[in-house]
């Protein structure tokens, strides 16, 4: 993905079904579209796994317009089919090397859930996209920021693969970006602020702004 | 602060291993946990066993088998089920009976999968080295990359006089590191830089190891790393060597974390960091890496700094 020393905007998206389309699908699209976004990711609820497609479908739609990479959860063999750019998987092993042996080298595939240092080394080593780090384990418990930012850290000095930080507030945007992030991805502390658009345009500027900063002393 | 410079570090990072293929005997591959089906494509039973549903995927393969008696990836899938003993009570002797029927076949993966059972022997299956022989060879033939790597430690194992046989071994791992087996590429590696079995090459061993290396074998990183420092058989890149380093240090490789307490007492390839040295050549006593060298440059921290080494092991064991 990005080679210059940026850091953009990762949405990431509830866990949905059908019947959250309606509302969201519009919040979705306006979210990519009010500022500088590289890629949004695509949830489905387990309770709604039956309907993945047709949610994916709809949310690959939603973001026609934007230039966005649009990437599901899970599911790789889905995501070609649903004319999405790729899929981000939860740890290594069989779900990663399927999931490259069925999407690449035309599509996207990412790796999450990682479970420590080893799991991300061998995500890189395969062939990954993008490490993800930070993220909400799946009982809702999210790392704390300082720990997340020393990963990305850690990273960034080891691997050219680009890593992706999840902010669990706007504020930690610029921290996870000074630390080397390529990628920091926005869940609930986007979709709970108070202006959807606002929140994405200073979000994706003060990522920019502490990339920038940060490339200068490493130069 | 007294600065030491051991005299490997002068004239290059030591090698990690000297004397590596005189007493070269690289582990054998392990078996795959997963059959590639060999079979039609979009299999159901196939897919069933990849879902987990390995009793749906059990009777799949046998209702194939049933449907035509030559079906060898069904047979193989089968013998995998009794052999991972996940669906059913593990049951290696009719794994083996499977996998049997199967590699006479041409299965090249049951060839590789029963090879593996009777190289070490396994319940109701005796020990029968010749008898694994045999199936890598049949799994070789196919270009099996497990198989083809196994062989070339065989060849390093079964002394002729006393002498490995390297030629074999050479060629052999050269074929499975060709088909993309990292292993094979670190072993071959070594031996293109030893010129055992095969005429020394040390550019064209710094390529093999560099794959090994980014495909993550450890002893790969190290060595490519140490090359890479010392600019042998590559363009010397110390950044580069501290990289890798990095990478096998954090995989508690002992040899690494040495070395790299010495890049980073010396500031070469990284930023001079006593925090980061001691740290690491804590990691490295604690394998049984004794360096005096370094516990001298290391021996002053401030309170503050040993607090600070503390939290980074601390936190390198936590993730």
């Amino acid at each position: 993905m990005a080679d210059a020393p940026t850091c953009r905007l990762y949405l990431v998206t509830p866990p949905l079904g059908l019947d959250d389309l309606a509302a969201f699908a519009p919040r979705f699209a306006a979210a990519l579209a009010a500022g500088d976004v590289a890629s949004a990711l695509v949830r489905v609820a387990p309770e709604a796994q039956g309907d993945a497609r047709r949610i994916a479908e709809r949310m690959v739609e939603a973001a026609a317009r934007c230039e966005a990479a649009i990437l599901i959860e899970g599911e790789p063999r889905l995501a070609p089919r649903v004319g999405a750019d790729g899929a981000h998987v939860s740890g290594v092993g069989e779900p990663l090397s399927d999931a490259l042996a069925s999407l690449r080298p035309a599509r996207i595939v990412g790796v999450g859930a990682l479970r420590g240092r080893d799991d991300a080394m061998a995500a890189g080593e395969a062939g990954a996209d993008y490490v993800m780090f930070g993220e909400p384990h799946r009982d809702g418990w999210t790392p704390p920021l300082a720990e997340t930012a020393e990963r990305v850290a850690w990273w960034a000095e080891i691997f050219e693969t680009p890593c992706v930080a999840y902010a669990a507030q706007l504020d930690d945007v610029a921290i996870l970006a000074a630390a080397g992030a390529d990628f920091v991805a926005l869940g609930d502390a986007l979709w709970s602020a108070p202006s959807l658009e606002q929140a994405v345009a200073a979000a994706a500027d003060a990522a920019h702004k502490a990339a920038a900063a940060r490339a200068e002393t490493h130069a | 602060m007294r600065s030491v410079t051991p005299l490997w570090l002068a004239i290059g990072l030591a090698a990690a291993a000297p004397a590596a293929a005189q007493t070269f005997t690289p582990p054998f591959a392990p078996p795959t946990n997963q059959p590639i089906p060999s079979g039609p494509p979009a299999d159901v039973a196939f897919g069933n066993y990849q879902r987990g549903y390995f009793l749906t995927a059990l009777r799949e393969a046998l209702k194939r088998v049933g449907d035509n008696p030559k079906d060898a990836a069904a047979m193989t899938l089968i013998g995998e089920i009794y052999d991972d003993g996940y669906a059913v009570a593990r049951n290696e002797a009719e794994a083996a009976r499977w996998y049997r029927i199967a590699s006479g076949l041409g299965d090249r993966e049951a060839a590789f999968a029963l090879g593996t059972l009777l190289l070490n022997g396994a319940n109701g299956v005796p020990a029968d080295r010749a008898g694994a022989k045999v199936q890598f060879e049949i799994a070789a033939a196919k270009g099996q990359a497990g198989a083809l790597y196994n062989l070339g430690v065989m060849a390093l194992d079964d002394k002729i006089g006393g002498i490995p046989d390297f030629a074999t071994a050479a060629a052999n791992f050269r074929r499975a590191a060709e088909a993309g087996y990292s292993d094979g590429a670190y072993s071959y590696g070594v031996l293109l830089r030893e010129g055992k079995g095969v005429p020394l090459d040390i550019s064209e061993s710094a390529r093999w190891l560099k794959r090994a290396a980014d495909a993550g074998v450890v002893a790969g990183q190290v060595e490519y790393a140490i090359m890479l420092f010392n600019g042998v058989g590559v363009a010397k890149d110390e950044a580069g060597a501290a990289k890798l380093l990095l990478r096998a240090a954090a995989r508690n490789n002992p040899i690494a974390e040495n070395r790299l307490a010495h890049l980073y007492v010396n500031g070469r390839g990284v930023t001079k960091d006593l925090v980061e040295a001691a740290t690491w050549n804590r990691f490295a006593k604690a394998a049984g890496i004794d360096d005096p060298d370094l516990d001298a440059a290391t021996a002053s921290l401030t309170p503050d700094e040993s607090k600070r080494v503390d939290e980074l092991i601390k936190r390198q064991t936590a993730f």
